[in-house]
């Protein structure tokens, strides 16, 4: 069974440790954020798309499916936004750790049961939105420069937000 | 010409008449609220029977105006707008079924 504070810690550490170990002092650029912003989006999507393939839980199925809607509307925005400003979104250390972690949990929660898997995925759920609205709220949004970019990252606050909370509401169901 | 005219004028006076007898017979409102950044632009309204609420998503993302107590549930697409009418007095607390943070409530009287 996976420990979703334990998961939350690692992508806690993911989050910040990229750039912490480069330079203790480097803040990421708009390029990185860019990045980061979006792989956190995608690997939700994935995840949601894991969920739809082994759920039979109806809300659980829902909710996945929110993932999915929600996030790719961002990531479009996103997508959208960069090419405007004509900035090409830049790989780095945070965007690769928090990769390698998501395809971790999913390797685990592929080898769970249909009715195992729903817990185990709501609440890792909970965790990761919780995790990146830190990130968010006090790395990302803070050092993003331009103006568009910040504004998009706050809506995406806000979203994830929601979904922590829609999580946390789905986590309590199955218990 | 004097004749032309009159009866150009009477049926453009008639429609102002008819539209002054309607405003002040206090008849249903359509009542927009927006729906933008996820989240309600009225937290609170007040609104009579029989009139009726029009929300429009401004956001990105799909909502939905559903009634805590079962009367509405509107789902709203992005950019799309989406109505329900108000058959009873009280108050009529709603939410959005996706995004649970959402949260607003109709005043209805009589």
């Amino acid at each position: 069974m996976l420990k979703p504070l334990a998961f939350s810690v690692a992508i806690l550490a993911a989050l910040t440790a990229g750039m912490a170990l480069a330079d203790p002092a480097a803040k990421p650029t708009d390029p990185q954020i860019a990045h980061i912003a979006y792989t956190a989006g995608q690997l939700d999507i994935e995840a949601a798309k894991q969920a739809l393939d082994k759920s039979k839980n109806t809300d659980v199925r829902a909710f996945a499916e929110e993932m999915v809607r929600d996030h790719t509307a961002v990531n479009n925005q996103a997508l959208a936004l960069v090419k405007k400003l004509n900035v090409t979104p830049e790989d780095n250390p945070t965007s690769q750790a928090l990769t390698k972690q998501a395809e971790a949990t999913h390797q685990k929660l592929a080898g769970l049961s249909a009715q195992t898997f729903d817990k185990a995925y709501v609440d890792n759920e909970v965790a990761f939105h919780k995790a990146v609205n830190g990130a968010l709220s006090t790395t990302l949004i803070p050092n993003a420069q331009n103006a568009e970019l910040k504004s998009l990252l706050q809506t995406g606050l806000k979203l994830f937000q929601e979904h922590q909370q829609h999580a946390e509401h789905l986590a309590q169901q199955l218990s | 010409m004097t004749l032309v005219i009159h009866r150009l004028l009477l049926p453009a006076a008639m429609v102002f008449v008819v539209a002054l007898g309607e405003a002040s017979a206090g008849e249903a409102e359509v009542r927009t609220i927006v729906v933008k950044e996820l989240a309600f632009s009225s937290a609170s309204i007040e609104l009579h029977v029989g009139d009726t609420v029009e929300w429009v998503n401004q956001d990105i993302f799909v909502h939905s105006a559903t009634a805590d107590n079962g009367s509405f549930d509107v789902e709203l697409a992005p950019g799309a707008h989406g109505r329900a009418a108000l058959k009873t007095p009280g108050v009529i607390a709603y939410h959005c079924r996706y995004h649970p943070g959402m949260k607003a409530e109709l005043h209805v009287s009589e």
